[in-house]
């Protein structure tokens, strides 16, 4: 299946192409949620839309430090308008053979597959949304 | 020269079933494939007279793959494989360019009655 | 011709094996995961089985797999349809298929499951609020073992499938026109009760007589829904009345005409618009253009502008799915030219309504009456018994009502039209876009040189104006009346009580009050299920009610009310009330909640905890409530919609539901302001006033500054504080906004006050949705995104 292929900061994540929407450059400033948890970068309009912005690396609980903002991934994600903060996309890549990650796994992972020799963390789109949500509604 | 067909359904069984009748009725099945996608894929190498497209398939669904080769082919002549309770899926079907369509399950004199109709040979 | 089956039941068991395999897998992982793919495969697979099965003609596994495609779509409609019971079910019903096709490998006829039917079958009638539909199935014999009538099937097996649906109609009908009444006799796979009751199905082997279906008899839950389960499944072939054709009443005369330049037809059903006069060749086929050009060229009446034909139709009797063939010629027809009338109209025509199969209609088309012959002779099960030339009716002039000057038709000034919601839906989204350029006007207009100003801001005023009104007028189009799906709510509040053996008095008030049609249209399946939980887990028996000193009719009040620029819809009964301790403990025995999150949760939001997917106090899960949409699909929708659900209950007193919901979506007007680096809108609706003090200066009562603000003394609250923005310290003077909320009026520090806007108010989505203290969010001139804050939430959440 073919995956849009992106990075946070060194480490390699894919997406089913199927799950995303497009990929936009991040405004110079994100307005600031409220009462947000941390991992949400904050709201940007795209053509009239209002999308929120969230860090993969703290959403993926990695090792603290602010993303460089180079990249928004939008989820095609019906109703909901969210978008992913990364520091660059690589490409669309074919990925095959997805094996469970080693190691805690959390919803929002499926799996690692292999490419180019290199590893891809691969995200399972309903379960990055649901780990979203989980943020909102566990934080207080 | 007997019209040559494309058979498009996923499920084998019911692509031998219409192979069958279309032999019956003295047609040339020319190719066979069991998704959306293979379909329009075929569609473009073969060039049928016709083709009867199943509209619940994996992968791409039979109105998509109509709508894609009737862009490619406005002449084509596209027969949906429906069954009852799709009506509105067939409608969809219809307005994406499809000729008609016949209704599982399937007797071979329905089947060969739509389509020598269609191809306008009655 | 007779198809000999035998020679596909090899393919046919190994291939209906896999589907039911990998249908069983992907139960298995939807239960667990939940994802989307697994439930369109879990379609195909049923689909495909139920395809094969009954064009072997194994019934038994043709109906199962027809029930359980029926339930999967419903889950796919809805996701939270599927619980454990269903899966459960579901698997059963995979099973069951599988042993039927080992039987079927072992040359045995498959056997019926008609009590697995019946549990599928009901619940399909629950979940789609109809009861399934007939399943067809060929017939014909694939097992050499069944006998030797094997040979004799002919066209009587496709009648008596169609007979299936219908309620002793066209028996003898088919009969006679098949001309085989011996194959007939055999029943062996004519008819399938649509409900696969077993008290009143005909089953396989039921003496069905010459056409092979007796009318289900079967009584109980489903026998109020026989009607319509035959009507969705009804074709014209249930009314022959011979060929005549007679009865046909001429075309009227009074037919809006199109303008005469002929660009557009007014009448013409939005579907056919597409077909424009410029194209009607490219859509035909080679032969057809042909024929038409011929048809022109020696067209009666040598003029090469379009010309009008009153054309009747019939569908032929015998014709699965009328609707579908009606829809094929009305597709072909409008390529070939400009439909004028259709009757029945196309809504009809789509949904099989055409009585006697008749249509008549008249079409605007160069192509001639050739050419019209040469558009249909390809399409099957379709008589043309006529094409005319049609008498033009006088012309009149436009559709819009004349200013003045009496030639406008006298019903013009009130009429009205049916539009479609997506439409409205365009018109709301387009406005709201033409506010937000508006504002983006303005914002330039501001740096533009003074003496250039006066003119564009008047322009631009101007705009606003236009604009606003035109979205008052489309936000009116939308506004529909509650009782749109309030008046369903008293037969289903006494189905429900009936079911239960519970007596019940629902009184609805105010369901006049108006709503946005997108909201309300959302809100018909959650009030359901509230009214359901009501009446089903609410109210007691009329013993209980007797021991409790309540009167022995329970009682459901759904009001309506309206306030400010919120609907209230209020559910109540006076039944038992929910315990918050049994909700506590069964969130926490089901791992949704630690004991001690559960021990801090106040009596209201213990209520809530009924909320969450797989909570329930009842002690029996019924087949009313237990099942359906569940109390988190409604408090769901209710969020959706930008509305706020509540439940407060005392026990022994009853439980009320309370929705708030916005009227529409809505234009408000904002006071901005700005802390730290950020902007927010306050609700000028909820502003007393502003003043500037100094925040040093003011006196304290505990940590909780004080303004004073005409006779009061007035809490201070810090905004940035409030909505967790960091902001610099201040010093000196510096802005406060007065406000209402919910205790009382309360001020709150901001560093600057930036104006009024009126802006178009966005719902917030996903996951916006789930912070408090946030009313919605816009997008200013500027393009810059701004939330609008619910201040008493802000300072109770």
């Amino acid at each position: 299946m073919r995956h849009v292929i992106f990075r946070v900061e060194k480490e390699r994540y894919g997406l089913p192409l199927s799950a995303v929407r497009e990929v936009v450059v991040p405004p110079e400033r994100f307005t600031r949620v409220p009462r947000a948890p941390s991992a949400i970068t904050g709201v940007m309009n795209l053509r009239g839309r209002v999308v929120t912005v969230v860090e993969l690396r703290q959403l993926l609980s990695l090792p603290e430090g602010p993303t460089p903002p180079g990249r928004v991934v939008l989820l095609d994600r019906g109703r909901r308008d969210l978008g992913l903060l990364v520091t660059d996309v690589d490409g669309i890549e074919a990925v095959e053979r997805v094996s469970t990650a080693p190691g805690k796994l959390t919803p929002a992972i499926r799996g690692v597959a292999r490419l180019g020799g290199l590893g891809v963390t691969v995200l399972d789109p309903e379960g990055l949304d649901a780990a979203v949500v989980a943020l909102f509604t566990h934080s207080k | 020269m007997a019209k040559r067909v494309l058979v498009v359904d996923d499920a084998i069984f019911m692509r031998n079933m219409i192979k069958d009748i279309f032999a019956s009725g003295g047609f040339e099945v020319v190719g066979e494939a069991a998704n959306g996608l293979e379909a329009v894929e075929k569609y473009k190498e073969l060039k049928p007279d016709l083709t009867t497209m199943d509209i619940v398939m994996p992968f791409k669904s039979g109105i998509e793959a109509t709508r894609e080769i009737i862009k490619a082919d406005s002449s084509a002549v596209v027969i949906m494989c429906s069954a009852l309770g799709q009506e509105s899926l067939v409608m969809e079907a219809i307005e994406a360019g499809a000729s008609d369509f016949i209704v599982k399950p399937f007797r071979a004199e329905d089947v060969l009655a739509v389509v020598k109709k269609v191809l306008g040979e009655t | 011709m007779t198809m000999d089956m035998s020679r596909y039941l090899g393919l046919f068991i190994s291939e209906a094996t896999d589907h039911l395999e990998a249908l069983g897998r992907d139960l298995v992982e939807l239960e667990r995961e939940g994802s989307s793919s697994a439930v369109d495969s879990m379609f195909r697979h049923a689909h495909s089985v139920k395809g094969m099965a009954s064009s072997m003609g194994f019934e038994p596994i043709a109906i199962l797999a027809h029930r359980v495609e029926d339930l999967v779509d419903a889950v796919r409609q809805d996701r939270g349809r599927l619980d454990r019971d269903l899966v459960d079910l579901l698997l059963t019903a995979a099973d069951t298929m599988l042993a039927q096709v080992r039987s079927v490998a072992e040359g045995k006829p498959p056997e019926d499951a008609s009590a697995l039917l019946t549990q599928l079958s009901q619940r399909v009638t629950v979940m789609t609020g109809h009861a399934p539909a007939a399943t067809r199935v060929a017939k014909v014999t694939a097992l050499k073992s069944e006998g030797g009538g094997s040979d004799s099937e002919e066209p009587g097996g496709e009648g008596s499938a169609s007979g299936g649906s219908g309620a002793g109609n066209s028996g003898t009908a088919q009969g006679g026109s098949s001309g085989t009444p011996g194959s007939s006799g055999t029943g062996g796979s004519g008819s399938s009760d649509p409900d696969g009751n077993p008290g009143g199905g005909p089953g396989p082997s039921g003496g069905g007589g010459a056409g092979g279906s007796a009318p289900p008899s079967g009584s109980g839950p489903s026998g109020a829904s026989h009607a319509s389960g035959a009507g969705g499944t009804a074709h014209p072939g249930l009314n022959i009345t011979g060929p005549s054709g007679a009865g046909l009443t001429l075309t009227p005369a009074h037919v809006a005409t199109p303008p005469p330049e002929g660009t557009h037809a007014t009448v013409v059903p939005l579907h056919g618009r597409r077909a424009t006069d410029a194209d009607p060749a490219q859509r035909l086929s080679p032969s057809d253009l042909a024929n038409s050009l011929k048809a022109a060229a020696s067209a009666p009446m040598p003029e090469p502008l379009a010309q009008r034909w009153a054309v009747r139709l019939r569908i032929a009797p015998t014709c699965q799915v009328p609707g579908v063939r009606a829809f094929l010629v009305h597709k072909r027809l409008t390529n070939l030219g400009t439909l004028v009338d259709l009757r029945p109209a196309l809504e009809e025509l789509k949904a099989g309504r055409i009585p006697d199969g008749n249509i008549q209609l008249e079409l605007e088309t160069p192509a001639g009456e050739a050419g019209i012959h040469a558009a249909l002779k390809n399409v099957a099960e379709v008589e043309v018994v006529s094409v005319k030339p049609a008498v033009a009716a006088p012309v009149v002039p436009t559709m819009v009502p004349v200013p003045d000057g009496g030639r406008a038709p006298a019903d013009t000034a009130s009429r009205t039209v049916r539009v479609r919601t997506e439409l409205l839906d365009y018109f709301l989204d387009t406005v709201g876009e033409l506010m937000l350029a508006t504002a983006r006007l303005r914002e330039v207009g501001k740096v533009l040189p003074e003496n250039t100003r006066p003119a564009l801001e008047e322009g631009v005023y101007r705009l606003h104006t236009l604009v606003k009104d035109l979205h008052d007028k489309v936000m009116t189009a939308r506004m529909t009346p509650l009782s749109l799906i309030t008046d369903r709510l008293p037969r289903a509040a006494r189905d429900i009580a009936r079911r239960k053996e519970r007596e019940v008095d629902l009184v609805i008030t105010g369901a006049e009050i108006e709503l946005d049609r997108a909201i309300l249209e959302e809100l018909a399946d959650p009030l359901l299920h509230l009214l359901r939980n009501c009446i089903d887990h609410g109210l007691e028996s009329p013993e209980d009610r007797a021991a409790a000193k309540k009167g022995v009719r329970g009682r459901v009040l759904v009001a309506v009310k309206r306030a400010r620029d919120r609907v209230i819809i209020e559910l109540e009964d006076d039944g038992r009330g929910m315990d918050p301790a049994k909700l506590k403990n069964a969130a926490v025995s089901r791992g949704l909640l630690s004991p001690e999150a559960a021990a801090r949760l106040t009596d209201r939001e213990a209520f809530m905890l009924s909320c969450l997917p797989g909570v329930s106090t009842a002690k029996d899960i019924t087949d009313i409530s237990g099942r359906g949409v569940g109390m988190d699909a409604v408090k769901r929708v209710v969020e959706n919609v930008g509305g706020t659900l509540e439940i407060d209950s005392e026990r022994g007193r009853g439980t009320r539901f309370t929705l708030r919901l916005p009227l529409t979506v809505a234009v408000v007007h904002l006071l901005l302001v700005e802390v730290g680096e950020e902007v927010f809108g306050l609700p000028i609706a909820k502003v007393v006033g502003a003043t500037e003090a100094d925040g040093e200066s003011l006196s304290r009562s505990r940590e909780t500054a004080l303004l004073p603000h005409g006779n009061s003394l007035l809490p201070v609250h810090s905004l940035d504080t409030l909505v967790g923005v960091p902001a610099p310290r201040k010093f000196g003077t510096q802005p406060f906004v007065v406000m209402d909320g919910d205790s009382g009026r309360v001020a709150l520090a901001v560093d600057r006050l930036l104006g009024q806007e009126e802006v178009v108010l966005k719902p917030l989505s996903r996951p916006l949705d789930l912070l408090p203290g946030l009313s919605g969010v816009t997008i200013l001139g500027s393009g810059r995104p701004v939330f609008i804050l619910d201040v008493p939430r802000l300072l109770t959440a």
